[in-house]
């Protein structure tokens, strides 16, 4: 039912305590690290930049004063060092939604909710350890920007948090990101009990099922060029959708069911002697499917698919007694009905239902979904638009209202050391800092195979450190999750845990089947890292590993002017149509005798003919040639091998062009440095000696902000340009690290994004490149032929006269359009 | 295929039934509807006695659309309008009688069909034809 997941609210997105550890490490780094330089007896340093968060969503207990019943409560257990070496400490902090006129801030009250701060280890020594804590201050987590009266269905009017405490044995905890947009009549905080997310989980979103009929609504306005055409996804009145065919859309709905939307369209169809009306239902069904390689840097890996099921249409054809008797008395010489079938069904209520659902729907969606890993990390105030430190990996879609699983991963841009495949043959030894292999003199070894066959072991050498994540996704593991684990030294994996035996390999060679389970290594010389076992032959096996970076002292520039696309903005080149294979594939099989005959008349008004002159000669070769080939299974083999995303008659793209901000904002990201850093910015060739103040580059004048890493520029320049911006940070005066990165200014930007064709566009597509297929049907439909009335209940459709008809004078005081019962 | 004396049965209403002589086109024939009343290309096409014996068929309308509907008889009408007007009892000069006895309507109009759609789904529609009251 729709709301039911998302309590009325437009959008939810809820993390799992999984995922708000990664979210929380990257505003408790820095602080973290500062409160473990405060521990007063010697320490290894370099232990206290090794930190993992652990979130609960539990409500804490025993607190006195009991906080409101109300609020919101994150429970963190900060751990510091190796394996929680430091020590940790145990921080329960009231988390409040700010309310401005123009942002809803995400904030993490140190400062006056504070409620429990303990500590074990180093950590308990520090003195006055709360009092540290709480002049954290309050740190905002994600700071949305907000336009209270905006009725834009696209642009936020309202931004929440609420912490669901799931009391029941699920315990399905998280943190839940209420967003409403313009027109939202508003949601139930109180509604949420437990967790969209499922058990194992990290994310997942839910699309308010009337927020998406309202962005809808815009683009089926746009669709069909009347911009009251729409409301609630339901048609307001009739509207003639083929002018040339006298063609009436006169029903358009849809509605959330279980597990799929329905839609219901009509069409009405004036014609020689008869008016025709035809109803059609669809189910639009959605998965969620990866985006194939190449793809264009920073682009989503994986895309929502729409794909609809359409119900056998119901047509009914209304022809006066009189009329008919006329064309009787001519002997049917005039073609009355001739094509109305494929001129209503095939050229009309099909394509507007696979346009509306397969591309409209579709792109609206997907529009929400891309939009946002981009708004999220917009939301984060530390990080800048080019840096995409959260990325959002779709996995899973459900229907009620529109639920998508997703992973969350926060990319700590921590530098890598040394990554690769390396092969190691029995009895070798592997260095992971350096990508070395060689035999037991190798320094700084970390691995080392041992034995021989199916006795082999990969063992960890000397003080390197093993642990097994489970998990089969090399790409998802950052620095700081490797930081998480419990290292086991010295380890040693059998053989049969790397690669399971292939009773096959007879035939191909290959007796190993790989497990590829992914295994985090502590290095002997202390960096961290993975590697998975890729090959194992007879002799050897091949790893790919990535080995991370020390907290060396190191730092770089990120960020940048943004350049977006507005919202509603024109393309700035031609539309371009990419046909599918589906269709190409369907009309192919339509094409080919299949046992059904097809292809035996076109419709005689719209579509294109189909028919071939040779086809007699070749369905006669065909049968004599293949006959024992089931040929309808065929071709429904053919289409199952297609795309579920590819089984429509193409994809529309065009380009925009974005306008680049004059504001650009970077951020000196630092490795390895602690305590009270000194930044001293530079650009080109200038240095910013004031908090701000304005320089001169290349002829332009340009504004600048310093705040300790952060540089914000304010540049109005409208041709490109490349200019260099230095950074020198160091420590206490001593100890540094700088960088200098070109950046290139680029005024403008191109995005290629996919569009939803207007219908006029669509319907000329879809007969140019698809046409109307006519095929025999398997099973024999019955036509009922009829003088009764239309059964009560029966929808009474009005159809839209938009020809007058040839020596026709409407009588007076009538509406033009006719209305029938 | 009945024969045309039939035709000249008494009506069901008891009066023996013949075709007044007609006075002129009737208003809506003359108009052309693009449905309900004659089509402006059929009347053109139509010779003029018999678009006098249809005009005059109207004042049958109730008695038609009675007969109608049943299914079998609405059918018939579809299939050999002459053999379920005198099913119906509706009286037919042999003139209209004469141009109904071949008048068969395409055998397309009832063949099943069906659309292969580009998602490879391939649909049936389900067909009524309703005939209606003049308009």
């Amino acid at each position: 039912m729709s709301g039911t997941e998302t309590n009325s609210f437009d959008l939810v997105i809820e993390f799992s305590e999984q995922a708000f550890n990664d979210l929380l490490f990257l505003l408790l780094q820095a602080p973290a690290r500062a409160l473990c330089s405060l521990i007063p007896v010697p320490h290894d340093e370099d232990a206290c930049d090794i930190l993992a968060v652990d979130v609960s969503f539990d409500r804490p207990t025993g607190i006195t004063p009991a906080p409101p019943a109300g609020q919101d409560i994150v429970d963190m257990t900060v751990r510091v060092g190796p394996s929680g070496s430091i020590g940790t400490v145990r921080i329960a902090v009231g988390l409040d939604v700010v309310n401005s006129t123009s942002t809803d801030d995400l904030v993490l009250n140190f400062q006056s909710k504070t409620y429990i701060v303990t500590a074990t280890g180093l950590l308990a020594l520090i003195p006055g350890l709360r009092g540290r804590v709480e002049g954290w201050g309050r740190p905002t987590l994600v700071s949305p920007g907000v336009d209270r009266t905006t009725t834009n269905p696209r642009t936020l009017s309202e931004f929440d948090l609420k912490i669901i405490d799931d009391r029941t044995a699920g315990d399905r905890d998280a943190a839940a990101f209420l967003l409403n947009f313009g027109g939202s009549p508003g949601g139930n905080r109180a509604g949420f009990t437990s967790s969209l997310v499922p058990a194992g989980g990290r994310g997942a979103i839910a699309i308010f099922f009337d927020w998406l009929c309202r962005m809808l609504d815009q683009a089926l306005n746009n669709q069909f060029g009347d911009p009251t055409l729409f409301r609630n996804c339901q048609l307001q009145r009739p509207f003639v959708i083929d002018a040339g065919n006298d063609v009436s859309l006169t029903q358009f709905g849809m509605t959330l069911e279980d597990g799929f939307i329905a839609v219901r369209a009509a069409v009405a169809k004036g014609g020689f002697c008869y008016t025709a009306t035809g109803t059609m239902g669809a189910r639009i069904l959605f998965e969620i499917q990866p985006i194939p390689e190449p793809r264009p840097p920073g682009s989503a890996s994986a895309r929502l698919v729409a794909s609809v099921e359409l119900e056998d249409p119901i047509v009914s054809i209304d022809v006066p007694w009189y009329c008919w008797l006329g064309l009787a008395f001519l002997g049917f010489v005039i073609g009355a009905l001739a094509g109305v079938l494929g001129s209503i069904i095939g050229a009309i209520l099909a394509p507007v239902l696979l346009s509306i659902t397969t591309d409209t729907v579709e792109n609206v969606i997907n529009r929400v979904l891309s939009d946002l890993a981009d708004r999220l990390n917009a939301l984060i105030p530390e990080v800048s638009q080019d840096l995409p430190l959260v990325s959002m990996i779709f996995e899973r879609v459900f229907i009620d209202d529109i639920k998508v699983e997703f992973d969350v991963r926060v990319d700590d841009h921590a530098p890598v050391k040394s990554s690769g495949f390396l092969t190691i043959p029995n009895g070798g030894y592997a260095d992971l800092d350096t990508g070395q292999v060689g035999d037991a003199d190798l320094s700084g070894a970390d691995l080392a195979l041992e034995g021989s066959w199916f006795d082999r072991r990969l063992r960890t050498v000397c003080e390197a450190g093993l642990a097994r994540t489970g998990s089969r996704d090399f790409d998802s593991f950052y620095r700081h999750h490797l930081w998480r684990y419990t290292y086991a030294s010295p380890e040693s994996l059998p053989l049969f845990e790397l690669a399971t035996v292939d009773p096959f390999g007879i035939f191909s060679g290959d007796f190993f089947d790989e497990t590829r389970y992914v295994y985090a290594l502590h290095t002997d010389d202390n960096r961290y890292g993975v590697f998975r076992v890729v090959e194992v032959e007879e002799s050897l096996i091949r790893i790919q590993y990535k080995t991370y970076e020390k907290a060396v002292p190191t730092v770089n520039i990120v960020g940048g002017f943004s350049c977006e696309v507005a919202d509603g903005a024109k393309p700035v080149g031609p539309v371009e149509f990419t046909p599918a294979l589906g269709s190409l594939a369907a009309r192919a099989a339509a094409k080919t005798p299949l046992g059904v005959s097809a292809n035996t008349a076109a419709p005689a008004s719209t579509g294109t003919t189909l028919a071939d002159p040779c086809s007699k000669v070749t369905a006669t070769l065909r049968s004599e040639v293949v006959s024992m080939v089931d040929r309808k299974v065929a071709a429904e083999n053919m289409m199952a091998q297609i795309p579920v995303g590819e089984r429509r008659i193409g994809r529309w793209h065009a380009e925009f062009q974005g306008t680049a901000s004059e504001t650009g904002r970077f951020e000196a990201v630092v490795n390895g440095l602690h305590g009270d850093l000194t930044y001293e910015w530079e650009v080109a060739g200038q240095e910013l000696t004031r908090e701000s103040g304005q320089i001169t580059v290349l002829g332009t004048r340009m504004r600048y902000t310093v705040d300790k890493s952060h540089l914000t520029l304010k540049w109005s320049r409208r041709t490109p340009a490349e200019f260099g911006i230095k950074v020198e940070v160091s420590e206490e005066g001593h100890c540094g690290a700088s960088t200098k990165r070109c950046y290139n200014f680029h005024p403008t930007c191109a995005d290629r994004q996919p569009v939803t064709p207007t219908w006029i566009i669509y319907q000329a597509a879809y007969l140019e490149h698809y046409g109307v297929v006519q095929v025999v049907p398997d099973k024999a439909p019955a036509v009922v032929v009829t003088g009764a009335p239309r059964p009560r209940g029966e929808t009474v459709l009005t159809h839209v006269q938009t020809r007058a008809p040839a020596k026709r004078a409407a009588p007076a005081g009538k509406a033009k359009g006719r209305r029938r019962k | 295929m009945a024969p045309a004396k039939r035709l000249y049965k008494k009506s069901s209403h008891g009066q023996h039934q013949t075709h007044a002589a007609p006075r002129g086109p009737p208003a809506n024939a003359a108009r052309g509807h693009a449905h309900g009343a004659l089509h402006a290309d059929m009347q053109d096409r139509m010779r003029p006695d018999l678009r006098r014996e249809l005009d005059g068929l109207r004042k049958y309308e109730r008695q038609i659309m009675a007969g109608l509907k049943d299914p079998v008889t609405a059918r018939l009408f579809f299939n050999d309008p002459r053999a379920a007007l005198n099913k119906m009892k509706v009286p037919l000069s042999p003139a209209a009688a004469t141009a109904l006895r071949d008048a068969r309507p395409p055998a397309e109009l009832l063949q099943p069909k069906a659309f292969r759609l580009p998602n490879g789904q391939v649909v049936t529609p389900k067909l009524t034809i309703r005939f209606t009251k003049e308009e």
